[in-house]
This record gives C-alpha cells, structure tokens and sequence, in this order.
C-alpha cells in the first residue's frame, strides 16, 4: 500500500483564483506540509516553487491548480463547464483547522441541513433522509450518489419557497465533491456547487468553493454571501469533530443509512490509498 | 476519586450547555429544562461532534450536528434522520459523576463524586479564567508577598490547601476567600472565587482588582518559563 | 412526501455476508463490538475463505447501520463484497 502522502503527490490541489486581482506576485501558501510560491510574472504567465522544486500548474475551473508530481494523474473533468450561459461563480477561500478529507465528508452529507443551516437548506420537522444510491463508477473511478432527495425551505439564493430537492453527488479525486441539483428556475438542467479542497497539512486545509447556475437575477456578491455563509456554518462543525482526521475505521462512531455517501467515499479513499487526512487506527479514547 | 469544581450552579441556568476540563478530559455539562443536571464525554459517538454546542429540548441534550437527541441518562432517545427509529438503549454516552454543593458544580470520573469538604454557606464571587496552569497560580499564590499586590498590608495569607482548593485570608479586610482550582489544557486554568460572607459591591471590585492582578503576575510567570 | 413505514416492516432478520481480504478473528470481534453498539442479536457467525456470514435480528434501520459499518469493518480489512438478505427465523438454522 503506497505512502498516503506520495499517494497524495498524484493529485492536483487549489491554490488561487485565476483572475484574483488581489493576489500579490509572489503568493505563499502551504500544500502537503510543504511551503510553496505561487509567483505572477509581469506578462501575467505564473509558476509554482516549492524551494528549489518547481511544481506543476494548470488552470480550470476558475482556479489554479498544483501538484507536487511531475506527472500528475489527469484533473478530472466537469463537462458543464463548457455551458457558456451558466454563471460560474468561484467564492474565495475559506481556511478550516481540519482534515481536508473532513471538509469533503461534510459536504456529502445531507442529514445536518436542518441543524447547521436551519431554514436555509433544512428544516424540522423534515429531518428523514429517505434511502439513496452510492456507487462507484470502476471506469472514471469516482464515488457517485444519486436519488439523494432533502425537503429544503430555501435551497439557492433563487428559491422562494420550500421544494424537494433532488441531489446528486460526485467525488472525483480525494479531496474534491461536486453537488449536482435542482434547478429552482428551470426543469432541464442541474445547478452545479463544488468544494475544491487546499490540504495545508494533514489537519488543516483550505477550501474553494465554487459553482456553475443557472440564475439571471441574483448578483454575483449575493451568490458568493451564500455560499459563504454556509460554508461558514459548517466550519463550527468542521472544527470541533473529534477526532480531527478522517476515521477509516468506524468504530467510534455509529454511521447509519443516512450517512451512506461519508461511508462510501471512507471505503473508495481507503481502496485507493488515499489517506493523506485519515486516521487509519482506530481512536479508542477521544483524543483532542 | 477527586472532583473538580467546574463553576456555580447559578452560571448555568436550565436549558443551558457548558463545556469543562475535568482531569484533562473535554467534559460537557448541561441542565434540562426541569434543572437536572448531567456532565457527560464532550463528543456525539455518531460522528464525533463536541456536545458541548448542543442545544437542550426539554429533557434532552440534541447534537448540532444530526440533532441526535440523549436523555439525562445518556442514552439516545431520538435519531432525526430516522424518526421511526427507537434508538436501543445501547447507544449513549459515556457519563461522568456531577453533584451541586455549596454553589459549585462538582465533576468527578469515579461512580460518586466526592466534594472536597469546604465549609457551607459559602457566597460564589466569580468565576476567571488564568493563560497559566493551575499549578503556576498556586505556587504564585503562595509565593507572593503583600508588596507585590498592595501597598505594604499584608493582602492574604494562604491558610489551607487541599487538592485544588485553597483558603485565603485576608486580615486587613477582616474576611476570608476559597478559590477552587480548575485546570485546563495548554496552560489555562479556571478559578471560582468565594467568600466566607456576603461582600458589599466595594468588596467585591477590591477582589476583582487584586485578581487581575494576581492573574498578571501568574500569567507573565508563565510567559517568563516558556 | 415520504410517507412513515409501518412498524410491522421494520423488525427484520438479515443474514449478512462480507467477503474480502481481512483477519477473520479481528472483524469477527469487530462484529461483535459493532453488535452490541447497535443493541443487536448475532446468531450463527462463520468465518473461512476470506468470508464471514452471520445473521442478525433487529430494526431495519439498525440492520442497516450494521451492513454499513460491515462495508469498511476494521482498519486493515479490504471489503470487496456485502451481501444482506433478509431472512424469515426458521432460516437460520440451515446456515452451513
């Protein structure tokens, strides 16, 4: 079973904004436990160092991308992105003191929506989370959940009234989740919100969100306020879940149906040896 | 087995969370509606949720992260994403002793939790917060000489010292404090200040000046050792 | 909307098989700790060719929660296949 982190190496991570006008030239960040630059030249072209090491950049998405290897695995693809009358809205950064693989687990699960984001995204008493569908997709190797379906007072800045939700969820590399849903406005297409998710190090991380909507009448500030204050939400969770790191051994836990999509993605993470973030013994005492 | 005074009864009112250290332990105490008090493991064993930012509903403390519900027993009384459910009995938290005496809320591990034997009729003060452990504030408490505190009185005199809690009088004001001790991780401790009688508001801004400044002194002892 | 299951549905009997790469001893002590967690009966646990089955009796939900957690088992446990299938009682004794 190959190292979690040179696993880890394979991958490509978020670390900017294209168009970020508030970038300074030479950005300092952290990815992997390693301190990295992010440095602009004057004619705009960017490169990334980590010492005397020069990483690999891409950009997609509206972000840039890096990845320790010289020869990455493929950044996986998000076809709608091609769908030139969505909205493509990247919302900033926002650092968590958690494992990365905890942000990514807390974005699969729908059950918290009447608790952490009360009246937005959930309420009570519609807190039964009906029996959905996990796979793995062998081929693209990606964990994919569908039939997901949540009762939501008011589930994107363009909702006025309560609807069932139907999701569909998408983990395409460790550390990243893209959420497929209903469209409020139009019945033929899904809204697009990803979590891009920075590793700082192994409990700590930063993530990108970022989305592509259909939705002519909000501004781009409300779309982004939103998105933040959600995320924002799941930050008090994020930071005070104990242990820190992704446990791979439920033990100290009880994981229901409910939880089915935190469970599928812990079983494809440990398949594939991707456990920068995880805890792989089990913690019999809470340690934090 | 020890106890730790975590704070006075009366800082928690009913329907109220709190979190405490208890032996280096992340302890969650809460009282329902009706005042029963519980101090419980801070962590949900659904998915590992600190309690302590729980809400309480009537008779039970609910997780904020799914809204699993526990009883004054620890026991799991309702699962949201399952309403059907009735949880078994078998899922539940890991409970520590807790007992009210005196003013002061008492945590032990042990089955029982035996209180220090402090005098009765105690009159709580205030509860502070130190960024220096407790063992630092008592060697500084017993240290210290009247100069460094006031004038050139004698301020106090420590006059007895049990496990975490200690007696101090103070002549020149004619009454005597019991601070009870509470450590916390990373060099922070908790004291909860009482009094032998009632204090006028006069006497109690004299205390709250000289804790201020006994926390000075202890906190930079502590900025001085690092 | 989703409408409440009757009560009758939900005690179930389900015999759960796991197939893999594991520790036969450890995820059957595993089994047994999970079991108890969740308030539920084991009857009939055999283990042997990289495979455990066991039947076990309770609500539907917690049944569920245990093939769940069967999913991922222990740290070192490689679960290639789950298999639940329900149960009527007189069953269980013809397990081999």
């Amino acid at each position: 079973m190959m190292n979690p982190v040179e696993r880890a190496k394979q991958d490509w991570y978020p670390i900017g904004i294209v168009s970020d006008p508030r970038r300074p030239k030479r950005y300092a960040t952290r990815v992997l436990g390693k301190d990295i630059v992010l440095e602009t030249k004057e004619e705009g072209s960017l490169s990334v160092s980590c010492g005397d090491e020069s990483w690999e950049i891409t950009e997609a998405y509206d972000h840039i991308w890096t990845s320790p290897s010289q020869n990455p695995k493929p950044l996986f693809s998000i076809p709608e992105e091609n769908e030139r009358d969505r909205r493509f809205v990247p919302c900033g950064v926002v650092h968590v003191r958690c494992s990365p693989l905890r942000a990514v687990e807390n974005f699969l699960d729908i059950a918290h929506f009447p608790f952490v984001h009360t009246d937005v995204l959930g309420s009570e008493p519609h807190t039964e989370v009906a029996p959905y569908k996990v796979n793995i997709d062998e081929t693209k190797d990606e964990v994919i959940a569908t039939k997901v379906k949540f009762f939501q007072p008011q589930a994107a800045k363009s909702a006025n009234e309560g609807i069932v939700t139907e999701y569909i969820y998408r983990v395409p590399a460790p550390m990243t989740a893209i959420l497929y849903k209903t469209c409020p406005n139009r019945d033929d297409v899904l809204d697009i919100i990803s979590l891009f998710v920075q590793p700082i190090d192994e409990d700590n991380c930063a993530v990108w969100p970022w989305m592509a909507l259909y939705d002519d009448e909000s501004s781009m500030a409300d779309m982004v306020e939103f998105q933040q204050l959600i995320f924002l939400q799941d930050r008090n969770i994020l930071e005070n879940q104990i242990p820190k790191r992704l446990p791979i051994d439920p033990k100290m836990e009880i994981p229901t149906r409910a939880d089915l999509t935190s469970v599928a993605y812990r079983r494809w993470l440990k398949k594939s040896g991707a456990l920068y973030g995880a805890l792989i013994q089990p913690a019999e005492q809470s340690a934090e | 087995m020890a106890c730790t005074g975590v704070g006075f009864s009366k800082n928690l009112s009913n329907a109220r969370v709190m979190r405490a250290f208890v032996n280096g332990k992340d302890v969650v105490i809460w009282r329902s509606r009706s005042g029963k008090l519980s101090a419980w493991e801070n962590r949900c064993p659904h998915r590992g949720m600190r309690l302590s930012y729980g809400f309480v509903r009537g008779e039970a403390l609910a997780c904020m992260y799914h809204g699993w519900h526990y009883g004054v027993d620890g026991k799991c009384k309702y699962i949201p994403a399952h309403p059907n459910l009735e949880p078994p009995k078998t899922i539940q938290i890991q409970r520590y002793s807790s007992c009210e005496k005196d003013g002061v809320i008492w945590v032990s591990e042990g089955i029982e939790a035996n209180t220090p034997e402090i005098p009765a009729g105690l009159f709580p003060i205030r509860s502070m917060e130190l960024h220096c452990s407790a063992d630092v504030l008592k060697n500084t408490l017993c240290g210290l000489t009247s100069a460094s505190l006031e004038n050139d009185q004698p301020v106090f005199h420590v006059t007895d010292e049990q496990e975490d809690v200690m007696y101090i009088d103070i002549p020149k004001r004619k009454f005597a404090l019991c601070f009870i001790l509470q450590n916390f991780p990373h060099s922070r401790c908790f004291i909860h200040v009482l009094s032998e009688r009632e204090c006028a508001p006069r006497d109690k801004k004299w205390i709250s000046r000289v804790l201020e400044r006994l926390r000075r002194i202890a906190e930079n002892r502590t900025g001085e050792a690092t | 909307m989703m409408e409440p299951v009757s009560k009758n549905l939900e005690m179930a009997t389900k015999q759960i098989k796991i197939t893999g790469r594991f520790d036969d001893i450890a995820f059957r002590d595993w089994i047994f700790h999970r079991s108890a967690v969740l308030g539920l009966d084991i009857s009939s646990l055999t283990y042997g060719q990289s495979s455990i089955i066991f039947s076990a009796s309770g609500h539907s939900v917690l049944l569920d929660a245990m093939e769940i957690a069967c999913s991922l088992g222990p740290s070192d446990a490689m679960v290639e296949k789950i298999q639940a299938t329900d149960l009527e009682l007189e069953q269980i004794t013809h397990n081999d």
